[in-house]
């Protein structure tokens, strides 16, 4: 036996009190009366029978704590196991954004549920089932359960999503769920609005589709370009259905700015630009007029980010290769001062030290450091061991920072002059001789990322090779993403990874329906709450100052648009095999224990008005 | 004490008290004398006093003397009806009042009696102690018994066994004792009824009873305290404990009866709320004590 909430089994504390009102002795009123004559007989009476009056006392005392034990055992909803059992059924619930489609009254999801709920309810007492969601990732709600509140109440509960759903994944976790759960066999049933052949053993399976002559329109893409100050917007609409005309209205930072009207063929997707947007523009939305069987898709928003500029710091006498690698990035203003000047500012999102006297002995407070042929440092534990012989560069195997190697080949570098380091607590090799000497460390110190090279770029060949622009563009892309802030448009259910700027203290982050995320900074968080379609805003806090940003979670309208998907599959159309096998079920008797209690109650109630 | 209207006293006028003891001394009176003969005899002669029936008024005297004059004939003497009314603090209790309605029932036997030419005598009991109104007879003595009963206090404990006896202005007297108690006397009330037995009493008991105490509409944990003796007695109650007071009473109620029955005293048991109408007109006659 088990419990679905045991913390119910507190509720046995209730005895505590019932014991100690019978210990206690009870407090008497006063009150007068004629004559206590009769009363005294009375007294001597219940004296006589205070054996039996004390057993009967002792029978209510039973009888209310086994009321509350019976109490508790209804609140911690015991479930047993047994041998002859029902059907266990897996239940699979399509969530993908299209399930929203009316094409089925009142929805798709809907209709499923009504489906599920009718199943549930024809559920004999012995059966099982196991409810799982199709979604971006599949998801078991609940366990085996006979209970039919709670599978309704799970029922209840699922919502279609606002992105897309991996049936697939979801029924073969089914099968395996179901192999673990039911030895004898077991049902998957799918309610989705189309039927997945070919996953696993099909004799099992069953599908419920709610599918119908789903006409829809959607704004499948929407980006822009800043020309002369003035923005220009592309818009793609698809039909997804047959022939029709629809109209597109513009709303510029909300406000109505054009209309067109686009006549679409059956399966046509057409460009729609828009031409004349006021530079200013911060957020483009184009919207279909029409209803359609799916609103979901029915609006495209793209959000124009201010640029923003990244402020580094290079010390170095000279390097016109590394000057030039950098200033592929639009969005980095490079500042440069010779070794040993001071700055009067240091807020600098990043500063690349290059050679053995650029290095300060104090190093800033935050911002990423590239550092090239460095002396012994003890804010970083850098330690010149001494001089390292020509030699060629190769990767070290398994790294973690590989990544940064990509599209680089370091088999061609050659290096004439490096300085033997040590690898600082913190740091790990990229980059190595044939002794294995380091020749390029990265390493992360909260939150601020560092690369090390221990020679000079003018002591080696890697300007002239054609990937050297590469390799600095991933350590910049690394150390700092172009989309730190911006991070474009993602679909709905998608995570995404926050690059926060190297100063920035916390995050937060505002849905579109004005929910709130904090985060901190350190280690980079990840958003995982993309279920809302819509504008969100970002919010990077520094010490001194703030970033904000925003960024659009749109409908994946190549996954969920098409309701056509289903429209050939019929109900049952799978091959439907029922077995009623022995096998392993459980089930909930709360609801004997709370019947038991209300047959206890009433007996109590019998003993003591009865006085027995 | 605003107890009786004029149509009430009118109905009393007619109800006589049930005596079957013979008589003794005293001016005329509806009772009949067994010890002096069946016819009407002329016995003595009585000046005149007021509320004496003036039919007896012997009017030859009165053209001799001036004066007014009373025939006292053997055959018919006038009663001695004593009234006991339990004054004790337990009479002071129940909703209606017990005592009220026991005041008022002297008041009543108290009318009936002088309307039938009977003396009447009133004797508050209280502890073991008494105070009376001593005997009188006639009509207008009545405001002076109601005056009396109205006033009298209530306290004190229950001993009819020494109260009752040490009523020394009973003794001698002939005639029907009148006992208006809750008799809630733990030392028991046989010997005072033995007494008036002895005393040569028709003894007519009424037991009054409050509702509550009849049908108690208790419920927890009480403490009882005793009206007279101020002691406590600890119940819980419950179905139980008034299933045990139920018994302890009935055999209380059943106790007065057969003592009454033994010592063939007339016995009523009642609640103090019934009605007056009720009481007198239907169950002081269905107890035999008026006719």
């Amino acid at each position: 036996m088990s419990f679905r909430n045991p913390w119910g089994l507190l509720a046995l504390l209730f005895i505590i009190p019932i014991v100690l009102l019978y210990i206690l002795k009870k407090q008497h009123e006063d009150r007068t009366v004629s004559s206590t004559m009769l009363w005294q007989q009375v007294s001597r009476d219940l004296q006589a029978t205070s054996p039996w009056q004390r057993l009967r006392t002792r029978l209510l005392l039973i009888l209310q704590i086994f009321a509350v034990i019976l109490f508790a055992l209804s609140l911690a909803r015991p479930t047993f196991f047994g041998g002859e059992g029902g059907t266990h059924y897996i239940t699979v619930i399509d969530t993908s954004a299209r399930m929203q489609a009316t094409d089925v009254k009142p929805s798709r999801m809907e209709a499923s549920r009504i489906a599920l709920i009718d199943f549930i309810d024809r559920m004999k007492v012995r059966d099982t089932m196991t409810i799982v969601r199709a979604s971006q990732q599949p998801f078991v709600l609940t366990g085996p359960s006979s209970d039919k509140a709670v599978l309704k109440q799970y029922a209840n509960e699922i919502e279609a999503s606002n992105g897309k759903s991996d049936l697939s994944s979801a029924i073969q976790l089914s099968q395996t769920l179901l192999q673990d759960q039911s030895e004898n066999g077991g049902q998957i049933h799918v309610y989705s609005d189309h039927i997945l052949l070919g996953i696993g053993n099909q004799e099992n399976l069953q599908f419920y589709v709610a599918s119908g002559n789903g006409q829809n329109v959607a704004i499948t893409h929407i980006a822009y370009d800043i020309r002369d100050n003035y923005v220009t917007a592309l818009s793609r609409v698809a039909n997804y259905g047959e022939e029709r005309i629809v109209t597109l209205e513009l709303k510029v930072d909300g406000m109505l700015q054009n209309v067109k009207e686009v006549s679409l063929s059956a399966e046509e997707e057409v460009p729609v630009y828009w031409s004349d947007i006021p530079g200013s523009a911060q957020e483009i939305e184009v919207s279909i007029s029409e209803e359609d069987d799916l609103k979901l898709d029915n609006t495209g928003i793209v959000t124009i980010n201010e640029d923003y500029l990244i402020k580094a710091l290079m010390v170095t006498e000279r390097n016109i290769f590394l000057e030039r690698a950098i200033s592929l990035r639009d969005d980095i203003e490079l500042v440069k001062s010779n070794p040993g000047e001071s700055l009067e500012s240091t807020d600098f999102h990043l500063y690349i030290y290059d050679g053995s006297t650029a290095l300060p002995d104090k190093l800033p407070e935050d911002g990423h450091i590239i550092v090239f042929s460095p002396s012994s440092h003890e804010g970083l534990g850098l330690l010149v061991e001494g001089e390292l012989p020509p030699s060629g560069a190769k990767q070290k195997t398994q790294s973690q920072y590989s990544n940064l190697l990509q599209y680089v080949e370091p088999e061609d570098y050659q290096i004439a002059k490096a300085k033997k380091l040590n690898v600082p607590q913190g740091f790990s090799t990229l980059l190595q001789n044939g002794e294995g000497n380091p020749l390029l460390m990265i390493g992360e110190q909260d939150g601020r990322k560092m690369a090390v090279f221990s020679f000079s770029l003018h002591e080696s060949n890697i300007p002239l090779k054609a990937d050297f622009p590469i390799l600095i563009q991933n350590l910049l892309n690394w150390m700092l993403p172009q989309d730190m802030i911006f991070a474009g448009q993602i679909f709905a259910g998608e995570s995404l990874p926050i690059s926060p700027l190297p100063d920035a203290t916390s995050i937060t982050i505002t849905s579109p329906e004005g929910r709130k995320y904090e985060f901190d900074s350190y280690p980079a968080p990840v958003f995982y709450d993309t279920h809302e379609i819509g504008v969100y805003e970002i919010f990077q806090q520094a010490e001194d100052q703030s970033y904000a940003g925003r960024f659009v979670v749109s409908v994946p309208t190549d996954q969920v648009s098409d309701l056509r998907i289903g429209r050939d599959s019929t109900p049952g159309q799978a091959e439907e095999f029922i077995r009623t096998a022995a096998s392993p079920f459980r089930r909930d008797i709360w609801m004997i224990a709370g019947w038991a209690l209300l047959l206890l109650l009433l007996i109590e109630w019998w003993v003591y008005h009865r006085g027995l | 004490m605003k107890t009786f209207d004029t149509d009430f006293l009118r109905k009393l006028d007619r109800l006589v008290l049930q005596g079957s003891k013979v008589v003794q001394g005293g001016t005329g009176g509806n009772r009949r004398s067994k010890a002096k003969g069946s016819d009407i005899e002329f016995s003595d002669f009585r000046e005149y006093t007021l509320g004496d029936d003036y039919r007896s008024i012997d009017w030859n005297a009165y053209a001799r003397f001036e004066r007014l004059f009373i025939k006292l004939y053997m055959e018919e003497r006038e009663a001695n009806i004593t009234i006991f009314l339990d004054t004790s603090a337990s009479m002071d209790q129940g909703e209606p009042n017990k005592g009220t309605l026991a005041k008022k029932l002297a008041a009543i036997f108290a009318y009936m009696a002088l309307a039938n030419y009977d003396r009447v005598g009133i004797a508050s009991l209280k502890d073991a102690s008494w105070s009376q109104l001593p005997y009188f007879s006639g009509k207008p003595g009545f405001t002076r018994a109601l005056e009396f009963i109205d006033e009298l206090p209530f306290g004190g404990e229950t001993h009819l066994n020494q109260s009752i006896p040490a009523f020394v202005p009973l003794q001698g007297r002939k005639g029907i004792s009148i006992v208006l108690s809750d008799f809630f006397d733990r030392e028991g009330y046989k010997e005072a009824f033995e007494y008036l037995k002895f005393q040569q009493q028709d003894i007519m008991a009424v037991q009054i009873l409050s509702p509550e105490e009849l049908d108690p509409q208790l419920s927890g944990a009480l403490r009882l305290i005793d009206s007279e003796t101020l002691e406590a007695v600890e119940v819980e109650i419950s179905p139980h404990t008034l299933n045990l007071y139920q018994n302890a009473l009935h055999g209380f109620l059943k106790d007065f009866k057969e003592t009454c029955s033994r010592l063939q005293a007339a016995s009523l048991q009642v609640s103090s709320d019934i009605s007056l109408d009720l009481l007198v007109f239907e169950k002081l006659q269905q107890a035999g004590m008026i006719r």
